[in-house]
């Protein structure tokens, strides 16, 4: 495989980690004291295993980006290579950075639960997830206009965490079957949280691609616009599907299609990380 | 509702006041000698890109026209530009046909690769 390849790999797991992490901390937050005391002592699994990955995965993006850079396998094995990427270019700056927060999620998770836990898991990994937008495309700018771009960034990769991420916790509430109140009311904070996160997606979206592209809708004649536009695809459904819940299976009390539609709204979801992955690595221009 | 649309309206205008176009991924926007070209003399070769690159990871090879390297310190960044990536070589160029090959890693991360011949008159 060549580093290319596994570089999209690596994104794809960093994403996921990086995303679960912080909507998972921040369902915590918001979901109420009843509905955290249930579901926060089966998250413990899930928050460690995606603690270790995104270290693990920001790790391994290190060095596939130092075999990128070079353009063979053979320069992640270059002592010299791998500090030039890590002390020399922007992006190992802002890695080196990423990974001590990265290594901090370890003391963090085997911490007893409780505030402190939860504040800095929330923190730690809004850090991580914010900070995702300092690279790739987004530092494609300079001045007043790379700023703007890169705030902007940060912004839509903290509401896909806020709303990917959320799903998690809350199919693991529903699956506990707690009581009706309990449950009616979870998943109306969940749904109020996740219409912010949604608008949020939306209008930073919109402004991403036009930043990138010079437009946001998609041109087919690029992959770039393609992938593009398949990412859009998959976030409609998305939407379909998270509307179907608020407007039709909430007031109806079906709380078993709700589950069932929450797991299809996690499967798009990786599916967008997915696009988002390929993404990042696509000249938007169309030339190579 | 008129909150959402509000805010979508503002990011619209925001978008139309910033989007000069830009690139991600450097592209060769420039270069001297152009591609193609036959010129007097050549003391440097200076390639402008469409973004600016990590100096690490970018260079230029200068080859003649049977393929031997010309002799040449790596390509520096121009001081005053992160955009342009300036290869001087050691000794003036004699006559003949050249081939620039550059291969830069834009600040985006992203790796790009071309090349193209120039002339030099005899």
């Amino acid at each position: 495989m060549s580093p290319d390849t596994v570089l999209l790999l690596v994104r794809f797991v960093h994403f996921w980690a990086v995303f679960g992490l912080f909507g998972t901390a921040l369902f915590g937050l918001y979901a109420g004291s009843a509905a955290r005391a249930l579901v926060g002592p089966k998250l413990g699994g899930p928050v460690a295993l995606m603690s270790v990955a995104a270290l693990a995965s920001g790790l391994v993006w290190l060095f596939v980006e130092a075999a990128h850079f070079g353009g063979d396998w053979a320069d992640c094995g270059d002592p010299e290579t791998l500090s030039a990427v890590a002390f020399g270019t922007g992006f190992g700056k802002l890695w080196i950075w990423r990974l001590l927060l990265a290594c901090g999620l370890l003391p963090i998770v085997t911490m007893e639960r409780g505030p402190a836990r939860d504040g800095l898991l929330i923190a730690v990994s809004a850090m991580l997830a914010g900070s995702l937008g300092l690279t790739g495309h987004a530092a494609m700018d300079i001045g007043v206009r790379g700023i703007l771009h890169q705030v902007n960034h940060a912004a839509h990769l903290l509401a896909v965490g806020a709303w990917l991420g959320g799903l998690l916790p809350l199919a693991r509430l529903l699956a506990a079957r707690p009581a009706e109140a309990l449950r009616a009311d979870a998943l109306h904070r969940f749904s109020t949280v996740g219409i912010i996160a949604v608008g949020t997606i939306l209008i930073t979206g919109v402004v991403n691609a036009s930043m990138i592209a010079g437009s946001p809708i998609p041109s087919f004649s690029t992959e770039w616009g393609r992938t593009l536009a398949v990412k859009l695809v998959l976030v409609a459904f998305m939407l379909a599907a998270a509307l179907a819940n608020r407007m039709i299976l909430m007031p109806g009390a079906r709380y078993r299609a709700i589950a069932r539609l929450v797991l299809l709204e996690q499967t798009l979801g990786l599916a967008v990380l997915a696009a988002a992955s390929l993404l990042g690595t696509l000249p938007p221009d169309g030339a190579m | 509702m008129t909150r959402t649309l509000k805010a979508g309206a503002f990011a619209i205008g925001l978008l139309l006041a910033i989007s000069s176009q830009a690139f991600a991924h450097a592209m060769l926007e420039k270069a001297a000698p152009s591609a193609g070209s036959t010129v007097a003399m050549a003391d440097k070769i200076s390639l402008h890109f469409t973004e600016a690159l990590e100096p690490h990871f970018s260079t230029i090879t200068l080859t003649t026209k049977d393929g031997k390297p010309v002799a040449a310190p790596k390509a520096v960044p121009d001081p005053a530009d992160a955009t342009t990536l300036v290869l001087t070589p050691a000794a003036a160029l004699a006559p003949g046909s050249y081939h620039v090959a550059w291969a830069v890693v834009s600040v985006d991360t992203h790796r790009t690769q071309g090349g193209f011949d120039f002339t030099v008159k005899p």
